[in-house]
């Protein structure tokens, strides 16, 4: 322990006026003041020198100082709008998948559709500008109207695909378009000869392979897969049989109770009951003006091109595939135009 | 790392404490001003390094060492102009214990008027004053003590003209 000092006494002071020194140096530090009466003299007169704050004086540029914050209304939207937007992420993830579900199945069977738009978009695109070196061959497809005007294309934009669409210049009033045997064939299935035709014209070719009026469906990716030879089955069956499963008058009085829902929900409501339907029946109905509408909404398309494409392809639609209906709408478009 | 909520918070807690203490420091409500301004200026610029527990003494170190450039500056200042005497001597006997406590303060250095205030307006123990201010502990003891004593002595001396 350090002795208290006229030399060190100034560190223990103030600790002694606090009574903050512990016992041993109180002790030192009271026998050292009767020895300094004049240091003792000191600590009591400072003992009770204390300042004391002056409330009343305050900062008057305080809230100069302040910064601007979110509000906590304004923070939980932003937590709120998190949550959403994860909600809607997840939500389009899971549509997606299910649409490429959807899709994959419908696009088996509507492949030629596809290649056909895109070889009349080619058709437009390259209008002048293609070398005339095409023929066509096979079988000659009712209600097609793209016309090439002198123009001959060889479709092999779908690599993936095994199969060509040729187009020949001489016919200038019908397209003709014909499955050719694939230049590669899968190990396997050197043997197999792809007979489904791959155009198939104006028809709507509807959902996933089942069963229907007693005629089994395969896609062409399934016909693929296959081994053995595949029913050539036209789609035209679908269409005309589909629409048939339920009255015109019952989807009408449907129609009365989802009027207000949504196009989607209105044609799958239909689809619970009817298993199938058909754009023009819809349109036909009482209640065809709200739907028209709708679909017109949903796809941009005019009311005229969406009753041509319809009444002229009458396209059917099973439950799955109601989604389907404005690309469907769109991808025929062109087609309907040209004609 | 202080969010702007906790910054505005710190500034509704410390504001007015650190302007009475810039006050006393520097005896110069304009410059007072000027000091908590440029502390909480500098812990805004500061605040994605800063600690929420450590900003009391941070504010209160940055208030010391700008209270002591500006005091300085102003001194040099003023020590350039004509010295106006203080005349409030010849009114001493208006003065109550208070007034005079206060005078006795102001005739005490800047260094010695921050470690009092620090004692006694914030409370600080004699081991954080040390830290605050950077000095040895013994050393607060004995400046805080010798600053004590002139005050004691020059409230004696102000007692004196009263009477």
């Amino acid at each position: 322990m350090n002795q208290i000092t006229r030399n060190n006494y100034e560190e223990y002071i103030l600790e002694y006026a606090d009574n903050a020194l512990s016992v041993d140096l109180m002790q030192e530090m009271e026998s050292f003041l009767n020895l300094h009466p004049d240091i003792a003299a000191e600590v009591l007169s400072f003992r009770n020198i204390k300042l004391t704050p002056d409330p009343a004086t305050a900062f008057e540029g305080k809230e100069d100082l302040l910064r601007p914050t979110e509000s906590k209304t304004s923070s939980l939207s932003s937590s709120l709008l998190k949550v959403v937007a994860v909600g809607v992420i997840l939500s389009g993830i899971g549509l997606f998948i299910y649409l490429s579900e959807t899709t994959d199945v419908i696009n088996s069977h509507s492949r030629v559709n596809v290649k056909q738009s895109a070889t009349q978009r080619e058709v437009e695109s390259h209008r002048g500008q293609v070398d005339h070196t095409t023929k066509i061959k096979g079988d000659q497809l009712d209600n097609h109207t793209i016309s090439p005007q002198d123009l001959r294309i060889a479709s092999n934009t779908s690599t993936d695909t095994q199969s060509e669409t040729q187009v020949d210049p001489s016919s200038h009033d019908d397209l003709h378009i014909q499955t050719v045997e694939a230049p590669q064939m899968t190990q396997g299935k050197q043997a197999q000869q792809v007979t489904q035709p791959i155009l198939t014209g104006p028809i709507y070719q509807p959902s996933a392979p089942h069963q229907r009026q007693g005629v089994s469906v395969q896609s062409q990716d399934e016909g693929d897969r296959s081994t053995g030879p595949q029913p050539n089955v036209s789609p035209q069956v679908f269409a005309s049989e589909g629409s048939s499963i339920r009255t015109q008058e019952q989807q009408i009085q449907q129609l009365a109770t989802i009027e207000s829902l949504p196009l989607t929900d209105q044609l799958s409501s239909l689809m619970i009951q009817s298993d199938e339907i058909t754009i023009p029946d819809l349109i036909a109905s009482k209640r065809g003006g709200s739907i028209l509408k709708s679909i017109i909404k949903s796809t941009g398309l005019s009311r005229e091109i969406i009753v041509d494409i319809s009444e002229s392809l009458r396209p059917s639609f099973a439950l799955a595939e109601v989604q389907l209906v404005p690309t469907y709408l769109k991808e025929n478009q062109i087609a309907l135009q040209r004609k | 790392m202080l969010s702007t909520a906790e910054y505005n918070t710190i500034i509704k807690l410390y504001a007015d404490n650190l302007y009475r203490h810039a006050l006393k420091v520097n005896g110069d409500a304009v410059l007072a001003q000027d000091v908590v301004q440029n502390v909480f200026l500098k812990l805004w610029q500061m605040r994605a390094t800063i600690k929420v527990e450590s900003v009391k003494a941070l504010l209160y170190k940055m208030t010391y060492q700008q209270g002591i450039d500006l005091y300085r500056s102003e001194k040099s200042r003023k020590a350039r102009q004509t010295v106006i005497p203080d005349q409030s001597h010849d009114t001493a006997s208006q003065y109550g214990s208070k007034d005079l406590l206060e005078r006795a303060f102001k005739s005490l250095a800047p260094e010695a008027k921050h470690l009092i205030l620090l004692r006694d307006y914030e409370g600080y123990s004699y081991a954080e004053i040390s830290d605050l201010v950077g000095q040895p502990l013994s050393s607060v003891k004995v400046n805080l003590y010798r600053a004590r004593k002139k005050m004691q002595h020059q409230l004696s001396t102000l007692e004196n003209e009263v009477k």
